[in-house]
């Protein structure tokens, strides 16, 4: 049994390491990609199979918004943004779940030991991949809240010398940004990876039966992480424009 | 850094993973967002309208039920009033037709009477005459026998008188 808090790389092309993680990450770009051009290739009045799928997704996803927003324009506008982390998330937590991955790989040996560097891995059990949707939710809040408010109003949130209080407050303000980074990440790839580590021990231990609760906790969990993350993007987003508002 | 590293993180991958999310966003925004979402927003505008006709020809419906109600009503009045009128009419008719047969009902009656009574004096007048024929003629022959002719003409006077 070997668990590594890193992604594994596979193989490398122009000297870009090709992790497990990234081809977990390809992976259901590919399958979503060509479900979405399945389910929209002929769209229909009266949707049917993986359009109406697709449509409740989208709808449900959309109301979630509309809730949060309460303006269906300020929704349709970060829609995409929020249903793609949210269906990208749960996609790359659930596939992590098949059988194979994490198990199929080939031994190597490392620092004299013989380990298993698996193909696949969850693409949230890769700190890169949860950092890389961090940066890009925290990019956006602070390109939203510039857009909205104006530069240098957005900036005196964070820098403002109007009094000590004020200065003390701004600074607490950068750190909270640099601990939504850190939060976004560690949040996602702690509950994913400790549940990879989970499964992984319990197949080790009791291969049969015993882990089969344990698989359907982590695919609750695979949700709820991926709603969380979605849903703490959405609700800073709100956050920008409503002090934009006053 | 050292730490980062340990921890697996790499700038390259972090910026490839970034660009995955970045391309997916892209494709799935092209191929998924924007044509099931303008089929929500074009299937909300149908039910939308499909809602507004319906409520449309609601409110006809039932301003033509009301049109309908008070042209029934008024269509019940003037049947009422018709029927009042041919009653009226009809009584007044039957009222005239009834003194009219009264009136020639009386008139017969009259007529025969009438007649009656012209009969009555006929056949008195006759049995009258035939009466003083018949005395004249029983008194002639009773007094056949006297020969005074004035006394026999004064009873055959008298007989008639009697008569």
């Amino acid at each position: 049994m070997n668990i590594s808090v890193a992604a594994e790389k596979i193989f490398s092309v122009l000297g870009l390491p090709i992790t497990n993680s990234m081809l977990v990450a390809w992976i259901a770009m590919g399958f979503l990609v060509i479900i979405s051009l399945v389910a929209t290739h002929k769209i229909r009045l009266v949707p049917r199979g993986l359009q109406n799928f697709f449509e409740s997704v989208c709808d449900a996803i959309l109301t979630l918004v509309d809730s949060v927003m309460g303006d269906r324009k300020q929704s349709l506008r970060f829609f995409p943004l929020i249903a793609t982390i949210f269906i990208f998330v749960l996609v790359g937590n659930w596939l992590g779940l098949l059988p194979g991955v994490g198990s199929v790989g080939i031994r190597e040996y490392h620092e004299g030991r013989e380990v298993l560097v698996p193909f696949l891995r969850s693409t949230a059990a890769d700190l890169n991949f949860t950092l890389a949707l961090a940066v890009i939710s925290v990019i956006t809040v602070q390109v939203v809240g510039i857009l909205s408010v104006g530069f240098f109003k957005y900036a005196s949130k964070f820098i403002n010398f109007s009094s000590p209080l004020n200065f003390f407050v701004g600074v607490l303000e950068l750190i909270s940004e640099v601990a939504k980074l850190i939060s976004f990440s560690f949040r996602l790839f702690g509950n994913i990876f400790a549940g990879e580590v989970l499964l992984t021990v319990m197949f080790f231990l009791v291969p049969y039966v015993v882990p089969l609760p344990f698989m359907m906790f982590e695919v609750f969990v695979g949700f709820i992480q991926a709603m969380v993350f979605s849903m703490l993007t959405l609700v800073f987003l709100k956050i920008a424009t409503i002090e934009a508002q006053h | 850094m050292e730490a980062l590293g340990k921890l697996g993180i790499d700038v390259r991958l972090l910026i490839a993973q970034a660009l995955n999310f970045a391309i997916l966003l892209f494709l799935l925004h092209r191929f998924l967002y924007k044509p099931l979402l303008a089929m929500l927003e074009k299937r909300r505008e149908m039910i939308e309208k499909s809602v507004e006709e319906a409520r449309a020809i609601s409110e006809k419906l039932a301003s033509v039920e009301t049109q309908r109600e008070k042209e029934f009503a008024s269509a019940r009045t003037k049947a009422a009033e018709i029927i009042e009128k041919a009653t009226l009419h009809a009584e007044e008719k039957s009222t005239a037709l009834i003194a009219k047969a009264k009136h020639e009902v009386l008139l017969v009656v009259d007529a025969a009477r009438e007649k009656i009574r012209t009969e009555k004096e006929q056949m008195m007048g006759d049995a009258k005459e035939e009466l003083s024929r018949l005395v004249l003629n029983a008194s002639r022959a009773l007094l056949s026998d006297i020969s005074d002719a004035e006394l026999t003409e004064r009873l055959t006077k008298k007989a008639l008188k009697i008569k």
